[in-house]
C-alpha cells in the first residue's frame, strides 16, 4: 500500500481537495495508521502556524483599504509629471556594457563574469565597516560547462523578472562613458591610459575604437538571491547568511579594440538595437581577412576580505550545471581572487592551453559564427599579461592566432 | 558566446524617474480596474505583515507605481496580478527586514517595560505581551526566505491553493508541499530564536 504524498495530505487537511480526492484519501486513511499519524501531525502544524500568524490580525484597517477609489485618486495625484526619459541604472549598464557594440566572447565573458561576480559575491555591510579586498584578473582558466540546464531554467519569465527587478532596484551606475573615437595608436593609448600594442604580422592599416569606462556598485540582498535560486528550481543551493545587506563595487576601465580587414560594421554601431529581444542576436560570419584584437585592463571588483569566494563559486557553478563534486574539485584548483574563469560551452569544438606572448593563454577553436563566410571554423585566443586582458578573434586556422599574438610589439 | 546569459540580466525598465502619464504595460482603464480590485487586498496583507496601516498603504502604492512605470516582460503580462502581489510582498518584506534590525532593541525595551508594569492593570500587560508576540512573528517572517514568507502570509490571509498558485506562480500540485516546508522553516527559526515562547 502506497502512502499518500504529504502535499496531498496537507491539501486534505486544508480542505483543498476535490470531493473525489477527499473520498480517496479518507479510504486510504481508514487503512493506514502511518498516514493517519502524518495527517494529525500536519494538522497540528497547521494549527500552530495559524495561532502564530493569527496574532498579526489586529492592526487597524486603513482608509485606502476601505475606500480604494480614494486611494486611486490619491495615487494619480501623486504621480510625477511626465519627464524626459532617463536611463535607469540597469539600462545604463546594459547600454554601456552589452548593447551589441562588441559582442564577442571575451568581452561577454569578462562582463558576465563581472556581473555574476557582482550578483553572487557577498561584500561588506558597508564599505566603512569591513575591510575590502580587490579582485584583479591576472590569469585565465577554462571550465567546461553544459549550459543547457542553465539556459533552460532561467528562461522562464519569473526568473528573468526577479533578476531584472533586483538589478533595477540595487545597481547604481556611477560611471558610464560612451565609446571614444581614435584614429591612431597614439590616440588610442592616450585615451585608454595604457600602452596599446599591435601585431607586427598584420601590415594593413587597423581601425581603433576605445570603449568607455564603466563603474557601478550594488547591494546584495541575500534573501532575494536565494529566492531567485528557488524560483529557478535550485532549492538545493544555499547562499551564506553573510550575504545579507552586503554591497560590492565594480570598475571597468577603458579598453581598446583594434580591427583589421573587412569586419562587419554592425558590430560597433549597436547601441542596443536588440536590447528588447528575448533571444540572443546571432553574430554574423566574420570575413576571412577580419581580425579583432582587444586589450583591456582588468576590471576591479571590491569585495570584503573575509569573503569565502570558493564557497560562492561552487554555488554558482552548481547553478549553471555542475555537480557538487565537480564544482568543489574545480574550485579547489582556482584562485578566485585573480582568475578569469572562461566557461567553455559545447559550441567550442576544442580548446587548449598555449604559450602566447610569453605567458599561458587559452586558444579556443570555434565551429560557429566566428568563422569566415563560407567556412565554419574560427578561433578565440585569450590571455592576461601585466594586468591587461588580451583577446584575439579571427577565422581559419587557429595556429595563425598564436603567430599573430607572438608578433605583438 | 555568452550573449544569451547576459541578456537574461537585462533589467526591467522600472524606475520612478521614468514616470509618464500613461501606464507602461496596461491601458489606463485596465490599470484602474486592477488598482480598485487589488489595492485593498494588498493593503490588508501588508497591514498584517507590517502592523502599520500607513506604511502598508505606502508600500501598496509603491508596488502600483512600479507597475505603472514598468514595461513588463511577456511572461509577466500574462499574470499582472501575480506580478503585483509578488512585488508588493517583496517590498513589504524588505521593509520588515529593515525594521527587524531594531527588533532586539525594542524587545529589550518592551521586556523592561513589562517588568515595570507588574503593578499596572492586567489589560496593559496583556497588550504588551501581544505586541511582543507580534514582533516575534514578524522578526521570523523577515528572516525567512521571501517566497516562504509570502506563501505563509497569503495562506493566513485566507487565499486558496488555486490563488496561491496563481499569485506566486507555483505548480498547483506543489502548494501543499510548499506550505509544509514553509511552516517547518518558520517553526525551526522561531524555536531557534525564541524557544518555546508562544
Amino acid at each position: 500500500m502506497t502512502c499518500i504524498p504529504e502535499g496531498v495530505l496537507r491539501a486534505y487537511v486544508d480542505h483543498e481537495l476535490e470531493p473525489a480526492e477527499v473520498a480517496s484519501v479518507e479510504t486510504h486513511l481508514r487503512e493506514c495508521s502511518a498516514c493517519q499519524t502524518h495527517a494529525a501531525e500536519l494538522s497540528a502544524a497547521r494549527l500552530r502556524m495559524g495561532e502564530r500568524l493569527g496574532t498579526l490580525e489586529e492592526s487597524p484597517r486603513s482608509l485606502g483599504e476601505d475606500n480604494p477609489q480614494i486611494a486611486l485618486s490619491r495615487f494619480k495625484a501623486n504621480l510625477p509629471p511626465p519627464s524626459a526619459p532617463q536611463e535607469s541604472a540597469g539600462d545604463s549598464l546594459r547600454v554601456g556594457m552589452f548593447a551589441g557594440q562588441r559582442r564577442f566572447a571575451w568581452a561577454a565573458a569578462v562582463a558576465a563574469a563581472t556581473l555574476l561576480t557582482s550578483l553572487a559575491f557577498p561584500s561588506a555591510r558597508s564599505f566603512a565597516q569591513r575591510l575590502l579586498s580587490t579582485l584583479r584578473i591576472e590569469k585565465v582558466q577554462t571550465v567546461t560547462l553544459d549550459l543547457s540546464s542553465f539556459d533552460g531554467a532561467p528562461s522562464n519569465g519569473k526568473f528573468q523578472e526577479a533578476i531584472s527587478q533586483m538589478i533595477s532596484d540595487n545597481v547604481v551606475v556611477t560611471t558610464n562613458e560612451k565609446p571614444l573615437p581614435a584614429s591612431t595608436k597614439q590616440d588610442a593609448a592616450s585615451l585608454a591610459g595604457f600602452p596599446v600594442r599591435l601585431p607586427a604580422a598584420r601590415t594593413d592599416a587597423p581601425q581603433f575604437h576605445v570603449e568607455g569606462a564603466h563603474a557601478f556598485h550594488m547591494t546584495v540582498d541575500r534573501a532575494r538571491l536565494q529566492d531567485i535560486l528557488d524560483q529557478a528550481g535550485r532549492t538545493d543551493l544555499i547562499l551564506p547568511a553573510s550575504l545579507d545587506g552586503a554591497s560590492v563595487s565594480v570598475q571597468i576601465p577603458r579598453s581598446v579594440e583594434t580591427t583589421y580587414g573587412n569586419c562587419p560594421q554592425h558590430q560597433r554601431n549597436g547601441a542596443g538595437s536588440s536590447s528588447q529581444s528575448q533571444q540572443p542576436t546571432p553574430t554574423p560570419a566574420i570575413p576571412s581577412n577580419c581580425v579583432f584584437f582587444m586589450q583591456a585592463p582588468s576590471p576591479l571588483v571590491n569585495v570584503p576580505s573575509d569573503l569565502n569566494l570558493q564557497q560562492l563559486a561552487e554555488t554558482a557553478l552548481q547553478f549553471v550545471g555542475m555537480s557538487p563534486t565537480q564544482a568543489r574539485e574545480f574550485c579547489q584548483t582556482v584562485d578566485w581572487r585573480s582568475t578569469l574563469v572562461l566557461p567553455i560551452p559545447p559550441s567550442v569544438r576544442s580548446y587548449e592551453t598555449v604559450t602566447v606572448d610569453g605567458v599561458q593563454g587559452t586558444l579556443m577553436n570555434t565551429s560557429n559564427h566566428h568563422g569566415p563566410v563560407g567556412s565554419s571554423t574560427g578561433y578565440a585566443l585569450v590571455w592576461v599579461k601585466s594586468g591587461i586582458i588580451y583577446a584575439l578573434f579571427g577565422s581559419g586556422d587557429s595556429s595563425a592566432a598564436v603567430q599573430l599574438a607572438n608578433s605583438l610589439d | 558566446m555568452f550573449e544569451g546569459v547576459i541578456q537574461r540580466f537585462e533589467p526591467a525598465q522600472s524606475t520612478m524617474r521614468d514616470t509618464g502619464a500613461a501606464p507602461a504595460s496596461l491601458s489606463s482603464q485596465a490599470f484602474d480596474e486592477l488598482f480598485l480590485s487589488t489595492y485593498p487586498r494588498l493593503v490588508r496583507i501588508l497591514r498584517r505583515m507590517l502592523g502599520d496601516s500607513g506604511r502598508a498603504e505606502e508600500i501598496a502604492s509603491e508596488a502600483f507605481l512600479k507597475l505603472h512605470n514598468t514595461k513588463l516582460p511577456p511572461a509577466a503580462k500574462a499574470n499582472v496580478a501575480g506580478w503585483l502581489y509578488r512585488t508588493a510582498m517583496n517590498l513589504g518584506i524588505d521593509d520588515l527586514r529593515a525594521r527587524s534590525r531594531h527588533f532586539r532593541i525594542t524587545q529589550r525595551a518592551t521586556s523592561s517595560s513589562t517588568s515595570a508594569s507588574t503593578n499596572h492593570a492586567e489589560d496593559g500587560l496583556q497588550l504588551l505581551l501581544r505586541v511582543e508576540r507580534q514582533q516575534r512573528v514578524r522578526f521570523v517572517l523577515a528572516k525567512l526566505k521571501p517566497n516562504w514568507a509570502q506563501l505563509l502570509l497569503l495562506r493566513a490571509s485566507g487565499y486558496s491553493y488555486k490563488e496561491l498558485a496563481q499569485h506566486l506562480e507555483l505548480a498547483p500540485a506543489s502548494v501543499g508541499t510548499m506550505l509544509i516546508r514553509a511552516e517547518a522553516a518558520f517553526e525551526k527559526m522561531y524555536l531557534e530564536l525564541f524557544g518555546n515562547k508562544d
